[in-house]
């Protein structure tokens, strides 16, 4: 038998599509639209299930494993496997691991997250009743609902306010924090000076670029996308406002965007070097590790975000939310670990261990939880946390993309109204590609 | 040109050739030979085919495809090229990539040619310092650019900025300005990419034969004639080889993006592979990164065809 050039070229030609079309064939079956079966009795249930998760790193992993996990497990008989991810890398974790066939059977993702994977099919529906049940309030469950149904529920907030060392206020004679976008301003450039910024906003100590403009934009009474997710509201006047106080602050001194928080050492804020800054409930165990004099009764005081448009005051809510794979081999039992994860004994640990804030206050007394300023506010305040992520199933795709835009206007490469442009391109490109 | 006019000696070989039945054992002989040659390379084909032919086909086949990974793709035409068009960032990417080339490739191979007509030398401790330039391009790049995370640190505890402060310079936000930041990603690939340049200098200069410096001795030729007119002319082949794969590795740079930026600040340091990687895998658009690979390699092949257009390629060698 002999081969020719042409006839070896086309058999793996064939042989190359044939192989393209099985592997993109590949992720199994999906089952989105099929609820959960929450009301089996799970110490019949077996077998081994796996977590992804952001959260848990370093020491608070431990706490993971002995304290939430280990129980279940010594109940059931179900194992669990955790692989533990960085948040910058959840996103490709989860998409490198559905072109693999090789998903987690829970996921825990984040706020802006559960639209786009809930239209893509991967997370399985909770049902409603059994959500009804758990007493969470409205706002943080707004961000776990695709077209009207559930396919995540939030684990643990991260809600993002401002702080500020009172003695710096003392000095220059300031007794209230601002309470307004203006006054804002007026204290940030009066703080400003002698090495010390008046306003740390974009060091990252608590999110990103981007985070701080969303955050600022809910301030200036905007939103980023309307209400049923298909069309965006970046570009509009609240944008253009926010863009503007930013540019404006760094205009005067008193935010310096070459002012970053290096990996491992700490913020700005806890070094001194900036008088207020916008921080996260999660910062606190970064708090008492390396800067423990900042935790002491009045050590730093905490405020919410003024309005800029005589409105209430705002809050940025951030958070982890739980799902359920719909490629998950083992759904009942990965539901189980997902019910015993949200009871209020395991929510107060696993929160009490992150720093973060539980997603209601009915958990049992904690001394870890209550010992924390930055927690105790943000569940004082939960009614003010409107200033979320995403709203729309494209966001996974404008979210990649949204930071560098951001960056972009900050750093002078394009003026403001270029930004809201290329805001408005990107929103639409991604809003026109759903299915 | 016949047998008659030009004999030539008699050789073993040359009384084969007249023997009777020499041209049907020589066909016997170059049969085996092609029969043992194929089957040597063998496995190297197969291996190309299939690892390297095989997805090359796929990826052209899924660039003309809508495909997110979850769904089945969908014909879709030229609309994922139309889309590159269109990209910004794309170009961006490639800019960004070529600006790398354009600087740290001529600065490293200059740097590595330096070492190796100086470690080419018999000094002490010649060997040592061998490994020392080699041995950034052998340490893993996460490792590499672990290092060069601390190096950059942006505050006054970072190595660059501690040594900047003496002269009272900083401290630099290296890493996260994006005017700066795609300089120091710069520095960091000249660093790395010295060592295996010098290596394949050292030993192209083995090969240049003595009498050409002696020739040029007699001619009066000094250090620098003699480099500039013997050792870099000679050097050609190993010049272009080098031009080549640093071209090929820099537009394959992911890894040292990836840990170093991330692409970002504001997309200043985002390059070409860390954009397909982000369409594909953050953005789910897979058909289109499998265009934008397609690019890629067509701007791989074109860069290829003009180096060897500039350097001369290895005629001669």
């Amino acid at each position: 038998m002999s081969f020719s050039r042409r006839t070896l070229l086309g058999t793996t030609g064939a042989a190359a599509v044939g192989l393209g079309a099985a592997a993109c064939g590949s992720g199994g079956a999906l089952d989105p639209d099929v609820p959960l079966d929450l009301a089996v009795d799970d110490t019949d249930l077996a077998g081994s299930i796996s977590l992804l998760t952001p959260d848990f790193v370093g020491d608070d992993r431990p706490v993971l494993d002995q304290e939430v996990i280990a129980p279940f497990t010594e109940r059931t008989g179900i194992d669990v496997s955790v692989d533990q991810v960085d948040w910058n890398k959840l996103n490709e974790k989860i998409s490198t691991g559905i072109a693999g066939g090789i998903i987690a059977d829970l996921i825990m993702t984040g706020v802006g997250w559960t639209q786009p994977f809930a239209e893509k099919g991967i997370f399985a529906e909770i049902p409603a009743d059994y959500i009804e049940g758990l007493g969470f309030d409205e706002s943080v469950l707004a961000p776990a609902r695709f077209e009207g149904k559930y396919y995540s529920l939030p684990q643990a907030l991260d809600l993002r306010f401002l702080a500020y060392h009172p003695e710096m206020f003392a000095a220059k004679g300031i007794t209230e924090p601002p309470t307004s976008m203006d006054e804002l301003a007026e204290v940030a450039l009066e703080l400003t000076g002698d090495g010390v910024v008046g306003f740390d906003y974009l060091s990252g100590s608590a999110g990103s670029a981007r985070q701080a403009f969303v955050f600022l934009l809910y301030a200036f009474g905007g939103t980023m996308f309307s209400e049923d997710g298909l069309s965006t509201k970046l570009h509009e006047e609240p944008g253009r406002l926010t863009l503007q106080w930013m540019l404006d602050r760094m205009d005067d001194g008193s935010i310096d965007y070459d002012m970053q928080a290096a990996e491992g050492q700490p913020s700005p804020f806890q070094q001194k070097k900036a008088a207020m800054s916008l921080v996260a409930t999660g910062n606190w165990p970064t708090w008492m590790q390396m800067t423990p004099e900042l935790c002491e009764e009045g050590a730093a005081g905490v405020f919410l975000m003024p309005s800029g448009v005589g409105g209430d005051p705002v809050m940025f809510q951030g958070g982890t939310f739980i799902s359920v794979s719909s490629l998950s081999q083992n759904k009942d039992a990965a539901g189980a670990f997902m019910k015993h994860m949200l009871e209020p004994e395991f929510l107060g640990i696993a929160n009490a261990a992150t720093g973060k804030v539980p997603p209601t206050p009915d958990i049992p007394e904690n001394e870890e939880i209550q010992s924390s300023l930055l927690t105790r506010f943000g569940l004082e305040n939960l009614e003010y946390a409107g200033a979320t992520e995403g709203g729309t199933a494209g966001y996974m795709q404008i979210r990649t993309n949204l930071d560098g835009i951001v960056e972009g206007c900050l750093t002078r490469r394009a003026s403001v109204e270029e930004t809201l442009a290329d805001m408005k391109s990107l929103c639409d490109d991604a809003i026109s590609r759903l299915r | 040109m016949s047998a008659a006019v030009s004999p030539g000696p008699t050789t073993p070989d040359a009384e084969r050739v007249a023997a009777p039945d020499a041209p049907v054992r020589r066909r016997s002989v170059r049969t085996a030979e092609r029969r043992w040659g194929l089957i040597l390379a063998a496995p190297a084909t197969l291996h190309t085919l299939l690892w390297i032919g095989v997805p090359i086909i796929v990826a052209i086949v899924l660039s003309f495809t809508a495909y997110d990974i979850i769904h089945a793709p969908e014909f879709a035409g030229l609309e994922n090229y139309a889309t590159i068009f269109t990209d910004g960032l794309f170009w961006r990417s490639v800019l960004h990539n070529a600006i790398i080339a354009g600087v740290g490739i001529p600065i490293s191979m200059f740097l590595a040619l330096v070492f190796a007509v100086m470690l080419n030398r018999a000094i002490p401790g010649q060997g040592i310092f061998r490994v020392m330039v080699f041995l950034p391009h052998i340490t893993a790049t996460v490792a590499v650019a672990m290092i060069w995370l601390w190096i950059y640190n942006p505050s006054e505890n970072g190595l660059m900025n501690v040594v900047l402060g003496v002269v009272g310079i900083g401290p630099l936000p290296f890493l996260t300005n994006p005017d700066l930041a795609l300089a120091s990603v710069i520095l960091v690939t000249i660093w790395q990419g010295i060592g295996l340049k010098m290596l394949i200098y050292l030993a192209a200069l083995q090969g240049v034969d003595g009498q050409l410096y002696e020739a040029a001795d007699l001619d009066g030729a000094n250090f620098v004639q003699k480099f500039f007119h013997v050792t870099v002319p000679m050097l050609r082949p190993a010049t272009f080889f080098i031009l080549i794969t640093a071209l090929i590795a820099n537009f394959q740079t992911f890894d040292l993006i990836y840990i170093l930026t991330e692409g970002g600040p504001a997309n200043s340091t985002s390059v070409v592979t860390y954009r397909i990687y982000q369409t594909a895998f953050q953005e789910f658009r897979v058909g289109l990164a499998n265009a934008q690979s397609v690019i890629l390699l067509l701007i791989l092949i074109v860069l290829a065809f003009l180096s060897r257009k500039i350097v001369g390629g290895t005629d001669g060698d």
